[in-house]
């Protein structure tokens, strides 16, 4: 059972989350000191290493605490892979969100086959998890240079599919990036679109709204918070990934994930502290994302009750 | 009708061509992995490949990361989430913030971060392959902590504990032969996710240089094109029917669901 518990007050309006009566006297409680295990791992093997991040990120290459790489992780060749980063971040999550909206609404709207909806939920829990190697192993042989998909194009379309981008550039990660990203808007879109009740449809309907007007003034702003937290989860989900896209590139594309890999290989010599900076800022642009992904969260679970 | 018969055409073209763009790459390399044009269906490609005394090596390690991750997370996480649950219910959104910043932090920070942390405090954690447990037990985090929340949301713990104490249990004894066996699908559930992360894991075993089964994957299949991607066909299949257990033991909860960051479980709120 939910330890919250719903109070009706006065006006008739449920407020959420606040606990019953407190049962006991307040008194002052020892009981979080069960939780020390928990904190104390998290704070050496979570907190510790962030914390170190975070003080490397503002020294300068001489050892000294200043601004010098803060500042220069941002310009030139390391802005650019934050661009490059973003851009891949926001083109698939933009595509996933609209493919993966559109195929949850149409697992939830299409009856048969009956064994669609479960299918895809399964799948999409699944799919969603997947990534790293073997994926980018896996559309390699499919569309890579000798993939079968590519030939098959080839011999019986005359299609070069490598005309219109090759896998291992930046549509290529695209492409493998949305193996997981359409998934994911599934999940985060299914509780949103079942929320949708039928009973709205059929109050507009009665009060004369065509489908249209019913999708512009109810579905669409009801469905809002959930695909804008979607679309955010999936931005934040592609922003921090490193191993598909090293996998699939071969570290040849500019993503902030793989400079930090090259930092940390010793591939740069110059300032190796510099990795320190853009890991810094990647953990600012994840936070970022996920606070923004939780408060629209909180707001859509609001029409899910 | 037919206004009505319309988007539902719309619709089922996108079910079939996510349906295509879903399986038609796994077919695509599955052919290239097992079939030659000479051959036929062949098994050599993967039989190379595995024949490299590096692969058993390899995959050794990451199964035993894995069970280990999975063992040191249970005995982590029930106590803590139980506690949680029973002792200080009013701390869970904060456990629950703590839980999602895994999350927040990439591995590959997570990875820059602790090569500097321990780097002079303590380098085995570094050094030794299986030093990247406790590295691991923070990536499984959240898919321990939203399993097991859910399973412990999903049980009248508090009657539980009342009923096994009145009946004269001991805290211990009530934990344990109460409460634990009725978290036994969560608990399975949070495994297997556990299970699937560390054997897929790449960035922060490839950066520490310790070769696990994805590390062997990238090195293998430079000398022998063919067979890695046969074995990534394998291990994309195994990873389905990992993670498609766990979502089939979550089936029976019912009511309203709120969408799960990590997994696509329907938690019950």
């Amino acid at each position: 059972m939910p330890v919250d518990v719903t109070i009706v007050v006065e006006e008739g309006r449920p407020v959420e989350g606040r606990p019953s009566l407190p049962l006991t006297r307040p008194r002052r409680s020892w009981s979080w000191v069960g939780l020390l295990p928990f904190l104390g791992f998290v704070l050496v093997f979570l907190i510790w290493p962030t914390v170190v991040v975070a003080m490397e990120a503002f020294k300068n290459a001489n050892g000294h605490t200043g601004l010098q790489n803060i500042t220069k992780s941002l310009r030139g060749e390391y802005r650019r892979s934050f661009i490059a980063t973003a851009n891949l971040s926001i083109i698939t999550a933009l595509i996933g969100g609209v493919i993966g909206g559109l195929l949850a609404y149409a697992i939830c709207t299409l009856e048969r086959p009956r064994f669609l909806k479960k299918f895809v939920t399964t799948f999409s829990g699944v799919a969603s998890q997947l990534g790293g190697i073997p994926l980018a192993f896996m559309f390699i042989a499919a569309l890579g240079t000798r993939g079968m998909i590519t030939l098959l194009f080839n011999e019986r379309l005359h299609v070069n599919l490598l005309d219109y981008g090759s896998i291992y550039t930046f549509r290529g990660v695209v492409i493998v990036y949305l193996y997981f990203q359409i998934p994911l808007m599934v999940i985060v879109m299914l509780p949103a679109i079942e929320g949708l009740k039928a009973t709205y449809r059929e109050a507009a309907e009665n009060l004369g709204a065509s489908r249209l007007r019913y999708w512009l003034h109810v579905g669409l702003p009801l469905l809002t918070p959930a695909a804008v937290s979607g679309v955010v989860l999936l931005f934040a989900n592609a922003f921090s990934a490193y191993a598909t896209a090293y996998a699939l590139t071969a570290g040849q594309i500019n993503l902030v994930s793989i400079q930090i890999g090259f930092f940390l290989q010793g591939n740069v010599l110059d300032d190796p502290a510099l990795g320190y900076s853009l890991a810094f800022w990647m953990i600012v642009f994840m936070a970022l994302a996920v606070v923004i992904y939780q408060v629209l969260q909180k707001r859509t679970s609001r029409w899910l009750r | 009708m037919s206004e009505r018969r319309r988007p539902r055409i719309g619709l089922a073209l996108v079910v079939v061509l996510s349906g295509a763009f879903f399986f038609l790459p796994l077919l695509g390399a599955a052919k290239f992995g097992y079939y030659t044009p000479i051959k036929g269906l062949t098994l050599d490609p993967i039989r190379e490949v595995t024949k490299n005394p590096k692969f058993s090596a390899d995959l050794w390690l990451s199964v035993r990361l894995a069970l280990a991750t999975t063992v040191a997370s249970l005995i982590l996480m029930v106590p803590t989430m139980v506690w949680l649950h029973l002792k200080v219910p009013k701390l869970r959104p904060a456990a629950e913030l703590i839980s999602i910043l895994p999350y927040v932090i990439p591995a590959i920070a997570l990875v820059a971060g602790a090569s500097k942390a321990f780097h002079s405090a303590w380098p085995f954690i570094l050094v030794n392959p299986l030093g990247m447990i406790p590295l691991y037990v923070i990536v499984a985090l959240p898919f321990n902590y939203r399993s097991l929340d859910a399973g412990l949301r999903a049980m009248d713990l508090k009657t539980l504990v009342e009923a096994s104490r009145s009946l004269g249990a001991g805290w211990t004894k009530s934990i344990v032969s109460v409460v634990v066996p009725n978290m036994r699908t969560a608990m399975l559930g949070a495994s297997f996710l556990t299970i699937a992360v560390v054997l897929g894991e790449y960035t922060i075993s490839a950066l520490l240089l310790h070769d696990t089964f994805p590390v062997f994957l990238v090195q293998a299949t430079g000398d022998n094109p063919r067979g890695g991607p046969a074995l990534s066909v394998l291990a994309i299949v195994f990873t389905w029917i990992l993670l498609g257990s766990v979502s089939l033991l979550g089936r029976k909860r019912k009511g309203p669901k709120t969408p799960d960051l990590f997994f696509g479980q329907e938690v019950k709120t």
